[in-house]
């Protein structure tokens, strides 16, 4: 059974590799979920094939950052961001004072952090509702962007790409509307 | 206001007085907020019938900075939840209910306020005029709902109608 599905993964990142090639070669055309299976499907794969597949899950389009890494804090920072976290844990429900508390410190490294509120898109819904925790019902979350991350105490300090954290940590992720903090007085 | 709306609009305060009242009789606290905020959104739409068809989000959002004015160290979770971890259960049905009626406060004050700005030439059917008109015979209904819970056995309580006249 696994050996099938090694050979299954290989054949998709082979597929993906050569439609990567065929679109221009560039990264850019890249769709990180095929890319995933590729990683274990390198044996034996013509070698340009295979860059241009890592590359699809290494980077996403247009991104100033590297998409995959996390964010690259500095001990304070990280310290800083770790003890919020840790006085916030996600069960308490305090994920707007936790954002707060992070924002000074995603601001060092990003002057473009901010907060988001998530909210439900469908407004026949009244909660968001995380993978985990499981059980909790929140009206809204916060969470902060930096550096094309979201952080929260969803996603632990390294962050989360901005662009796989709705799926990455909620149920209905399509179901999810983010709103800037700032446009909402609440 | 048609008949029907205005029946509608007595049906929704006095279901709302009946879950603040015995809030116990009608499920778990969790499932009274929700049904409160469902019915305080139809409210909304039968007061005011020309705003967004869906009041759900402008409710909550009031309700979530409700929340952080009334209850120390809010969270963005259910009232409910926030009360039974404080150990506060028992103050639910009071504090929903200071809820409920700054709602209708808040709403009642911008559409007089709208009322009075609205120029002394403007035609009786004018939309302001309108939505004034059903938060007055809301109001009366809510009046007539609360004096009926405090005096059960008082049938006609007070003649509003030949009030207004």
């Amino acid at each position: 059974m696994l050996a099938r599905l090694i050979e299954l993964n290989a054949q998709r990142a082979k597929e993906a590799a050569a439609e990567t090639l065929a679109a221009g070669g560039g990264p850019s055309g890249g769709n990180p979920k095929k890319g995933k299976g590729s990683r274990k499907g390198g044996g034996g794969q013509d070698v340009r094939a295979l860059f241009s597949t890592l590359r699809c899950v290494e980077t996403t389009p247009a991104l100033r950052y590297p998409s995959k890494m996390p964010i690259a804090w500095t001990r304070p920072q990280r310290q800083r961001v770790q003890r919020a976290l840790r006085d916030h844990p996600a069960d308490s429900g305090w994920c707007e004072q936790a954002a707060r508390r992070i924002l000074p410190t995603a601001h060092e490294r990003d002057a473009a952090a901010q907060i988001w509120q998530l909210w439900p898109a469908d407004e026949d819904a009244s909660f968001v509702i995380p993978k985990m925790p499981s059980g909790v019902l929140w009206y809204i979350h916060y969470t902060v962007e930096a550096e094309q991350h979201c952080v929260d105490a969803l996603t632990g300090v390294d962050g989360t790409p901005r662009d796989s954290y709705l799926e990455t940590h909620w149920k209905a992720p399509d179901q999810l509307r983010w709103v800037p903090d700032e446009e909402v007085t609440t | 206001m048609t008949a029907g709306e205005r029946r509608l609009l007595e049906f929704l305060g006095g279901r709302l007085e009946a879950m603040l009242h015995r809030p116990d009789q009608w499920g778990p606290a969790l499932v009274v907020e929700q049904l409160v905020l469902q019915l305080l959104e139809m409210r909304a739409l039968v007061l005011d019938p020309a705003a967004a068809v869906n009041q759900k989000q402008r409710i909550i959002r009031s309700f979530v900075r409700f929340m952080k004015e009334s209850v120390p160290d809010a969270t963005p979770e259910p009232l409910a939840v926030q009360l039974e971890r404080q150990g506060r259960a028992a103050e639910f049905a009071n504090i929903l209910r200071k809820f409920v009626d700054r709602e209708l406060i808040e709403a009642t004050g911008e559409k007089l306020q709208a009322a009075q700005d609205v120029d002394q030439q403007e035609q009786p059917g004018d939309p302001v005029i309108e939505r004034t008109e059903r938060l007055v015979e809301l109001l009366e209904g809510k009046v007539k709902a609360r004096m009926r819970r405090a005096a059960p056995l008082r049938v006609d309580v007070v003649d509003f109608e030949s009030r207004k006249s």
